[in-house]
């Protein structure tokens, strides 16, 4: 049972269990969504959006055990939609002074945990993933390491899915690096 | 014996300090050529000076007063690398104490918010007030405190408490001066960027945090006046359209006046020769008067409806101001930093971004940036969702302004690293005449034209002072 601190609001439809194509499937999408990013082919993930996203990652804080959700309904570390994604695509690609990845940060998406639920909306699932973001800049040694909850809505479309929706519960209340200027 | 640890109010300041290979701080300066070394960035002596000499004796801003509205809401937040207790008193007034409990030391309040009219400390269970008094030891009659201290002196270290259009400033001084007698003629601007209605302004969530491997000061020095950096560093916003200009200085938001005090510093920006806002392009603006300007466009997070309260709460010169060449970015000293600005998107409508941030240090070589975004109380949800939306996408974490600049800070401290780059110097020598443009109707040192690195090198003349105890 979730307790009054779990900050998501538990799945409620059918569980697509693992050994369902369509599970298969999401997992597929993924994957391939990570490699996109991993391979920091911007272009190419914008394609899996979908025109009304929402993507955003509000801001957690570390409070009483039992005291409600530790996220804040407004206040966020992400908060976008298609048109600042977009905005901000275009400034990584298609600038030459986009400093913040230029040169190009290595960045490795480890995404595990996968779990599918039909929702009240045919073709709509709800996907949570645990996602590991490891990146690494000039030749610092040092990694930035981003760990969380993501909490998608996939669409089907005609080819594949687009992603409706992402919310990422970070596990850490002061993020632990400069700039988020990848996505996970 | 009395312990000899000396307390900060007693630390002398009357000279300038020595570093351990007998270099003077004084010579890490100099005041000719306007050059710093870049040793000030990477040496942890002189970090524990700065945490010693000025955060503790400085203004401090920890909170939004809508953080903690009801009595016994609280939040945790910093002066320096001390962790203090904010709260909300049942009268209504705000305290603020140091989260160390005075018995062995433990960290008091371990919940970053919430509501609490007493803390128990986990460790023993010493019981504090909010404000810092002790309530007493557990098991009253083994007198677990001891008869040694008085309760009195067995309470948490306080500080004083000010506010300032809604924010809270913290200062662990008791000799140092008002909050706004620090702030002194630069609120003649900033209150024209957060303290514009009746209402005022409200905080929108908890403070966004995130941590940068650099100096503090690299942030600080760049928002004591380094508008400049934009046409470089910010460039992209250019090659994307999104900062333009159809005035006769072709660098876009590079015309303005700067006003300044005491290492504080506030950019005025030109929108009526350069106009780079595109709801202004083209429009001859000179013909119109203050008010319809600001009708026309109204400042970053306002509705026209909210224009009149402006001409009500200000004077003409200020409304004038507001019109024709906005405050929009500022810093106080040492290591506070406010926008109100808007941006332009592809679409061509505005979002506003308005923020209240402080860089924490958390060592020589990172700190952490606590930023609020702060919107108008009486904004309508469309408006607020504005401002909420492109504060996080413009500045902040993610923002894709801010991002550049956090990508930078680490490379000069990398640079400050070297035993060559740490001898190198950052320069401020291009200078501007101090000179006021005609009629020009505020308070403070003004640099017009454009950005110079005059205001910059006041924040390090002032930065000096504080650690060599001559301020």
């Amino acid at each position: 049972m979730p307790t009054a601190d779990t900050p998501y609001k538990e799945a409620t439809g059918r569980r697509v269990r693992a050994s369902e194509p369509l599970h298969g499937d999401i997992v597929e999408h993924l994957e391939d969504e990570a490699q996109l990013l991993d391979e920091d082919d911007l272009m190419g993930w914008i394609q899996l959006l979908a025109e009304d996203l929402v993507y955003r990652a509000p801001i957690r804080c570390f409070t009483e055990r039992g005291s409600g959700s530790p996220f804040d309904e407004e206040a966020a570390h992400f908060e976008e939609n298609a048109m600042t994604i977009f905005l901000k695509v275009m400034r990584l690609t298609q600038t030459s002074s986009a400093w913040a990845e230029n040169p190009a940060s290595r960045t490795r998406r480890i995404v595990s945990n996968v779990r599918v639920h039909e929702t009240d909306v045919d073709g709509e699932y709800r996907v949570d993933s645990s996602i590991l973001l490891l990146r690494s800049r000039y030749d610092d040694t040092h990694y930035d390491l981003l760990s969380g909850r993501r909490v998608d809505c996939l669409r089907r479309a005609d080819s594949g899915f687009r992603l409706a929706s992402r919310t990422i519960y970070f596990d850490q209340t002061a993020l632990g690096v400069s700039n988020l200027a990848v996505y996970l | 014996m009395p312990l000899k640890d000396v307390p900060l109010k007693d630390v002398p300041l009357a000279s300038s300090p020595v570093l351990a290979d007998g270099v003077f701080l004084d010579e890490l300066f100099d005041l000719d050529y306007r050059e710093v070394s870049m040793r000030v960035l990477s040496d942890p002596e002189i970090y524990q000076l700065e945490l010693d000499r000025l955060f503790p004796r400085t203004w401090n801003i920890v909170a939004h007063e809508d953080e903690i509205r009801l009595p016994g809401d609280y939040v945790l937040r910093y002066v320096g690398e001390d962790e203090i207790v904010v709260s909300r008193a049942e009268d209504g007034s705000i305290t603020a104490a140091l989260n160390v409990c005075t018995h062995r030391g433990a960290r008091l309040c371990r919940y970053e918010k919430g509501n609490a009219l007493r803390f128990t400390c986990p460790y023993h269970a010493w019981a504090f007030r909010p404000d810092g008094r002790f309530l007493g030891a557990p098991i009253a009659r083994e007198k677990m405190h001891g008869e040694l201290r008085s309760k009195e002196e067995l309470s948490l270290q306080s500080a004083r408490v000010e506010q300032y259009a809604g924010m809270i400033f913290v200062n662990f001084d008791l000799d140092a001066p008002s909050l706004r007698d620090t702030l002194g003629p630069m609120t003649w601007y900033w209150d024209l960027m957060f303290d514009r209605t009746s209402a005022g302004m409200t905080v929108i969530g908890p403070p966004q945090r995130f941590t940068i491997r650099a100096n503090w000061k690299t942030a600080g020095e760049q928002f004591a006046g380094d508008i400049f950096h934009t046409l470089s560093l910010h460039k992209s916003m250019q090659e994307l359209g999104m900062l333009s200009t159809d005035g006769p200085v072709q660098e876009p938001a590079m015309a303005g006046t700067s006003a300044a005090h005491r290492g504080s510093f506030v950019r005025c920006f030109d929108v009526e020769e350069e106009h780079y806002l595109n709801a202004l392009k083209g429009r001859d603006l000179k013909s119109l008067s203050a008010v319809e300007r600001l009708r026309m466009q109204p400042p970053p997070g306002m509705s026209v409806d909210m224009v009149d309260q402006i001409v009500q709460k200000f004077s003409p010169e200020q409304v004038e101001m507001l019109a024709k060449r906005p405050p929009q970015v500022g810093s106080f000293f040492p290591n506070i930093g406010g926008i109100v600005m808007h941006q332009p998107l592809p679409d061509g409508t505005l979002g506003a971004f308005i923020s209240w941030r402080t860089w924490v240090p958390k060592g020589p070589d990172r700190f952490e940036v606590m930023s609020w975004t702060v919107a108008e109380r009486d904004s309508s949800p469309e408006l607020r969702e504005n401002v909420r939306m492109f504060t996080a996408a413009t500045f902040g974490v993610s923002g894709f302004v801010e991002s550049d600049d956090s990508d930078i800070w680490p490379l000069q401290q990398k640079s400050a690293r070297g035993a060559l780059g740490r001898r190198q110097k950052l320069r401020y020598q291009t200078i501007t005449p101090e000179g006021k443009p005609e009629g020009w109707p505020g308070p403070g040192d003004i640099y017009d034209g454009f950005p110079k690195d005059n205001t910059q090198w006041a924040f390090w003349t002032e930065y000096l002072g504080h650690l060599t105890g001559r301020l």
